[in-house]
């Protein structure tokens, strides 16, 4: 697993590097979304109006669990991605400082479970860097990647399609910059995070994206939906 | 359609997120080679179902994914409290004379 090809569907041509490895069998991770073929979408939809969609290009998604150990699995991160262990329902975001940017982003699941978010291609290494910097620490890792999709609604209306999909509370009031809630979205279970105001993550079970997606075209017809790149 | 509250995201979570489980606190007889077949009958099979208090354990399903106890009125569907699995109920149950179940 050293080597995957990301495919990205805003960025077609990212498949011709693919010739570059000049090796078959190197996997080539595609989004769950790839067949829609979303880049074609957004250039008939166009921007201004109350919803905007867009699917993230892969995301590298890793399971984080710890009871006793937490301490261990907090300096860990420390020194990996700079992240620390955000309190319950909460989520922190770090970014690291080297030439590419990479964005990590630590989402509490449960009371001794956490996801962490990176970009694919650096998943592997992050991974193996906590094990050998939590040494003999019975702390799990699981590299779930390929389990998810992750999603991206943001615009003005974007909470009232929320309003309608879930039974969470979504009002600002409740539901403010930095929470993430497991809840059901329409009959999907979701992994919600408030990114900013009017943006939100949904993560969702690679196998419930169409459904989601399709659910989501109806839902936001009312307001209007563009679908934007990534 | 009501809220219940999860003692590990510690709020208030609409009822579709959980599953219920089934009756909580029950004792797994501590020599299961040594006790009876009545009593470990009893542990199998047997539930109470009680007209009025009775504690659950149930699941939040959706959320954290973890178990907990509720103790319910299960007239009304009140819920008195909800306790992290380990933890002891506040709320007394009224003695309840059961008739002897059947075997057989």
């Amino acid at each position: 697993m050293e080597k995957i090809l990301v495919s990205d569907q805003y960025a077609p041509d990212s498949l011709s590097e693919r010739a570059e490895f000049g090796d078959i069998n190197v996997p080539v991770v595609e989004t769950a979304l790839q067949h829609v073929n979303l880049r074609q979408v957004a250039t008939r939809t166009g921007s201004g109006h109350g919803v905007s969609f867009s699917e993230l290009p892969v995301t590298g998604l890793l399971v984080l669990r710890a009871r006793s150990e937490r301490a261990a699995l907090q300096s860990a991160l420390q020194t990996t991605v700079n992240i620390k262990l955000p309190d319950t329902l909460q989520s922190e975001v770090s970014v690291s400082s080297g030439s590419h940017k990479s964005v990590y982003c630590i989402r509490w699941v449960a009371p001794d479970e956490w996801m962490l978010s990176c970009p694919a291609q650096d998943a592997f290494d992050i991974e193996t860097r906590l094990r050998s910097s939590l040494g003999g620490n019975s702390v799990a890792i699981v590299n779930v990647t390929g389990g998810y999709s992750v999603l991206q609604l943001s615009g003005q209306h974007a909470n009232d399609v929320l309003k309608k999909s879930t039974v969470y509370d979504v009002h600002p009031q409740n539901f403010s910059v930095g929470k993430v809630v497991n809840t059901t979205f329409a009959k999907a279970q979701v992994m919600l995070r408030c990114v900013s105001n009017d943006e939100y993550e949904l993560i969702v079970r690679r196998s419930f994206a169409d459904y989601v997606w399709h659910w989501i075209q109806v839902a936001s017809k009312e307001y209007g939906l563009s679908v934007s790149r990534s | 359609m009501f809220n219940i509250y999860c003692p590990y995201c510690e709020e208030h979570r609409e009822e579709e997120e959980f599953h219920p489980s089934g009756q909580a606190h029950l004792a797994r007889p501590a020599d299961a080679d040594a006790c009876t077949d009545k009593e470990w009958g009893d542990f199998l099979y047997f539930r109470k179902n009680p007209r009025g208090l009775h504690q659950e354990l149930w699941q939040h399903t959706a959320g954290c994914r973890k178990f907990f106890n509720i103790t319910r009125d299960t007239v009304s569907y009140q819920i008195l409290e909800t306790y992290k699995v380990g933890q002891s109920p506040q709320v007394k149950l009224p003695e309840v004379k059961l008739e002897e179940p059947r075997h057989g």
